[in-house]
């Protein structure tokens, strides 16, 4: 395979690279033939235009006039959700003069509140067919956009994009065996559809012999923070006023809901009074649902009462980090006061949040920044006691809060939750019981596969360097 | 279907869970390969959610906050006390000129000539608000929450006051002063690793291919001056900083064993749906009794 | 200003200044909510005006939205309504959770990829990654010995926490330093 070497460290490229494997320079300035020159297209000189704005060198017009000039663009935003094939094409940009560039422009806003218009994408990260083949959609080339930076930062930014973080399938479509080395050249995220057709396999598996097939032990192991939570929660008195600040939505509740519930059916079982607010549009309509099920499961087995009382809806509070504070000063002040939200009113204060505020508060959610966000813009104003009803994911980073004291709880991951219910001692329903012997076989097949996933890739590496 | 949509005709129901079964496949039909359907799913789903927001927004928030009151008394303006101009009318105002600019801004492009100018002005003033309301709290809260608890704890520093909530006991207390010794030298590892140290690659690779890190370039520099005591420094502070990254690494381990268990959850809910849910359901059940009767 | 002086209890701002400030936030914020919506039906409507690729699926967008908009409003009980919940449960949910357990397959691919040992860093990750699978999974959690689950359980309540605690404290010096320069620079 013919190679080059780069300017930069000297070490060889494939001779089509356009940038070095090894260290980001950029090798198409060098390398480019004259033939490319002929290849323009409006589209991709518009793309070049925003390229590179600090060095353009004499054969710039080369670099930016090869198609995959905007490729390289770091300021070639993508927007959400995708525009087609034939949107991008040059044969649509000469019959509307509107190219995907020129798309983004007509909505200024589409980038400005892109927090809104983009969710958190999965497909962005693995996403197939020709379109994708395009580097421009990789997530890590937005991180750029807008950044002004030097050629030096430039190209370590390229280096460190190529290396760690992963890009769309087909990225780097025509990469050489040598580039297509993960440790040294970096070939991004490609999706390996038969890793997960076994998963696909072993999963459904799982669930639908799990119920009759032994889980394993007396479940899974309990992490630190969880025998505080419940000694917490079972300290409470009958109607203790609890702020329960709901951060997750359907996304998560696949395994949100496993986790809150007990936790829930505990806080409802010691009869204390839930006063529930949100700030994801989905939160409420997902708390619903779930102490509907708690209460439900708390009146089954005991015959307990649980009366409407108990629970006050606060509803969705919008505006972020820069409206929760509102709810350290004056949780009041989060009510509607529309004559029509009067008897709510009166429930929030008969609670008597408005005068003690909350004896303990209880944030439920599935991403670490929701519970930091809590502990850094409530509880320094009103010093309350907070326990953590969270996601594994966010586990280890809530840690240092546990340690600090902040956290005078952590309960986490479906583990946690099967943990915590069998804290309450309490027996589940059969099909309670089914459904969580079949989870929990899923559980320890998925990992099963992930731990020979992780065999068979280490082994894969070894041969290929060995090979090379 | 929850119970909460239970008042609906029984026919919605049965529609509500064939159309929660179409979207579900439609969108599960990606990890095939990238196709219309699945786009079908995306686009439905982002219409439906921008609705819900919208509505969400409109009759939780707004309505019952803003415009009912102001519309149930609209001179209130003339005879209302400052407490109820600031509570209603002025976050009113700034949110019309909002709308106002939003507007105008959809309108014409930014750098488009013409449009109402004053207008584009004026709706800087509540976005204004926002930002700057937004970064008082960022910056005030993350000193309050974060910075200001989590280095007394880590300097272990008897600020029980500041660090707890309630009555709660610091696990830092409980710690041997070996374990807090450890503790204290990963966090400061951490953060010369995260101020001085380079991208985590560089002991992974041969030596030909690395590059020289910050620190590399603070010893050399260090060496040239021949300062013996600024080169031992800043050794120790690679030595430190190599610690720090690799107890970031330990941790990017147990974070991802985590994220596996986590996401595991969220796709064995999935398919405990397609698999059990659906069928339980009373339609399913009907068509089953009908295949079935029709195949006998 | 006014914020941080409240909150950090000086006495040249009342408190109520900046309670009132939270609260135009949080209505500032609402309003903020439907102007990006506005902004996403906008662009949709350009596109199916223009005819653009996947036009009809913007039109789809937008007639969902009309559906469930005009039924959420139409609604005397607004968002609890039984339409509104309804749209919750056959669209909402099933379609938000299918997209976000896809994630779980996407996974398996990164893990067989970057969990390598030869990679930098790939023999302390993958360490931490199999005693941590080992530890949560109750299969293998009941042949491990009991030591292996206490290091599991001191790893994570001592050096883990040191490291994402460098990580807070480095993460929210960022947010500060961001956070001022922003508000001097735009007071200047």
């Amino acid at each position: 395979m013919a190679k080059s070497d780069c300017p930069h460290c000297g070490l060889s490229n494939p001779i089509d690279a356009q940038f070095c494997v090894h260290c980001g320079t950029i090798l198409a300035r060098a390398q480019l033939p004259s033939a490319h020159a002929g290849e323009t297209t409006d589209e991709a000189g518009a793309g070049a235009a925003d390229q590179e704005e600090a060095p353009p060198p004499a054969n710039a017009e080369e670099t930016g006039n090869h198609p995959d000039a905007r490729a390289s663009d770091p300021t070639y935003a993508r927007t959400w959700p995708h525009s087609s094939g034939e949107e991008e094409d040059g044969g649509e940009v000469s019959g509307e003069g509107e190219p995907q560039i020129a798309a983004s422009q007509t909505d200024p806003l589409l980038t400005d509140l892109g927090g809104l218009l983009e969710p958190a994408d999965p497909m962005a990260f693995a996403s197939s067919g020709p379109r994708e083949s395009d580097p421009s959609r990789s997530p890590s080339q937005s991180l750029t956009s807008g950044l002004n930076v030097s050629e030096e930062e430039r190209r370590q930014l390229r280096q460190l994009y190529a290396e760690d973080l992963p890009t769309a399938v087909g990225a780097n479509p025509d990469m050489g065996p040598t580039t297509a080395e993960p440790a040294v050249g970096g070939s991004g995220l490609q999706r390996q559809p038969w890793l997960e057709w076994i998963l696909l396999l072993g999963l459904t598996g799982a669930l639908l012999w799990g119920s009759q097939t032994p889980t394993g032990g007396n479940g899974p192991h309990t992490l630190p923070g969880l025998e505080q939570a419940h000694q917490h929660i079972d300290s409470l008195t009958p109607n203790s006023p609890i702020l329960v600040y709901w951060a997750y939505d359907a996304a998560t509740a696949g395994e949100m809901d496993l986790v809150a519930q007990p936790v829930i059916e505990h806080l409802l079982h010691k009869r204390t009074t839930l006063i529930v607010v949100s700030q994801l549009p989905g939160g409420p309509a997902v708390a619903r649902r779930v102490i509907a099920k708690a209460e439900e499961s708390v009146r089954r087995p005991a015959r307990a009462q649980v009366t409407a009382n108990q629970i006050i809806e606060g509803g969705f509070i919008p505006g972020g980090a820069a409206s929760l504070p509102l709810l350290g000063v004056a949780p009041s002040r989060t009510l509607p006061v529309d004559p029509g939200w009067v008897e709510l009113r009166e429930r929030f204060s008969l609670a008597g949040l408005t005068e003690t505020g909350p004896v303990l508060t209880l944030v439920i959610a599935a991403r670490a920044e929701d519970v930091r966000r809590w502990l850094e813009q409530v509880q320094p104003i009103n010093d309350g006691t907070v326990i953590a009803v969270t996601s594994a994911v966010a586990d280890p980073a809530l840690r240092p809060y546990l340690h600090s004291g902040q956290l005078v709880g952590l309960v986490s991951g479906w583990d946690g939750g099967s943990a915590y219910f069998r804290r309450l001692e309490r027996t589940r329903s059969i099909a309670e019981q089914v459904r969580t012997s079949r989870l929990t076989n899923g559980q320890n097949w998925g990992i099963g596969i992930l731990l020979f996933v992780i065999l068979l890739g280490n082994v894969a590496g070894l041969t290929e360097r060995r090979l090379t | 279907m929850s119970p909460f949509s239970s008042g609906l005709p029984a026919a919605m129901q049965d529609a509500g869970l064939v159309l929660g079964l179409f979207i579900s496949l439609t969108i599960a039909s990606y990890l095939i390969r990238d196709n219309f359907l699945a786009r079908l799913g995306q686009y439905i789903l982002v219409g439906a959610g921008l609705g819900y927001i919208a509505v969400l927004a409109w009759r939780n928030v707004l309505w019952p906050r803003l415009f009912a009151p102001v519309i149930s008394d609209p001179m209130s303006w003339l005879t209302a006390p400052e407490a109820t101009l600031l509570k209603s009318w002025l976050p009113l105002i700034l949110g019309l000129l909002m709308w106002a600019g939003g507007v105008e801004l959809l309108r014409r492009r930014p750098k488009e000539p013409g449009g109402s100018q004053l207008l584009r002005l004026l709706a800087v003033v509540p976005a204004a608000v926002l930002v700057g309301v937004g970064l008082g709290v960022g910056a005030s809260g993350a000193v309050q929450g974060t910075l200001w608890p989590q280095l007394a704890a880590a300097l272990q520093t008897p600020l029980a006051a500041v660090a707890t909530a309630g009555d709660a006991r610091p696990a830092a207390e409980e710690a041997t002063w070996l374990v807090r010794f450890i503790t204290l030298l990963i966090t400061g590892g951490v953060l010369i690793h995260l101020q001085l140290g380079r991208a985590s690659g560089a002991s992974g690779r041969p030596p030909a291919q690395r590059r020289p890190s910050g620190l590399k370039d603070s010893e050399t520099a260090a060496q040239k001056h021949d300062i013996p005591y600024r080169t031992l420094t800043v050794k120790i502070l690679h030595v430190w900083g190599g610690i720090g990254r690799r107890a970031l690494w330990l941790a990017a381990g147990i974070v991802f064993a985590r994220l596996a268990a986590a996401r595991f959850s969220l796709a064995l809910a999935r398919l405990d749906y397609f698999l059990f849910e659906v069928p339980r359901s009373e339609l399913w059940q009907i068509l089953w009794a009908a295949v079935r009767g029709a195949g006998s | 200003m006014l914020v941080i002086s409240a909150r950090f209890g000086l006495a040249i701002t009342p408190l109520a200044a900046a309670t009132t400030l939270y609260g135009w936030a949080m209505l500032l914020g609402a309003f903020a909510l439907l102007l990006g919506i506005a902004n996403a039906l906008w662009y949709h409507l350009v596109r199916v005006q223009r005819g653009k690729g996947e036009w009809l699926l913007s039109l789809l967008l937008l007639v969902v939205f009309a559906l469930v908009f005009g039924a959420g409003v139409s609604s005397p009980e607004g968002s609890i309504g039984p339409l509104t919940e309804w749209v919750f449960d056959a669209v909402l949910a099933p379609g938000q959770a299918t997209l976000y357990a896809l994630t779980g397959f996407f996974l398996l691919s990164a893990a067989y990829l970057y969990l390598r040992i030869n990679r930098p860093g790939g023999l302390w990750i993958l360490a931490g990654a199999l005693l941590m699978l080992l530890v949560q999974t109750p299969f293998f959690f009941q042949f491990m010995p009991d030591a292996l689950v206490d290091l599991v359980d001191w790893l994570l309540s001592w050096p883990v926490m040191a490291a994402m605690r460098g990580v807070l404290i480095g993460g929210a010096l960022a947010v500060l330093f961001i956070s001022i320069r922003l508000i001097v620079k735009s007071v200047k």
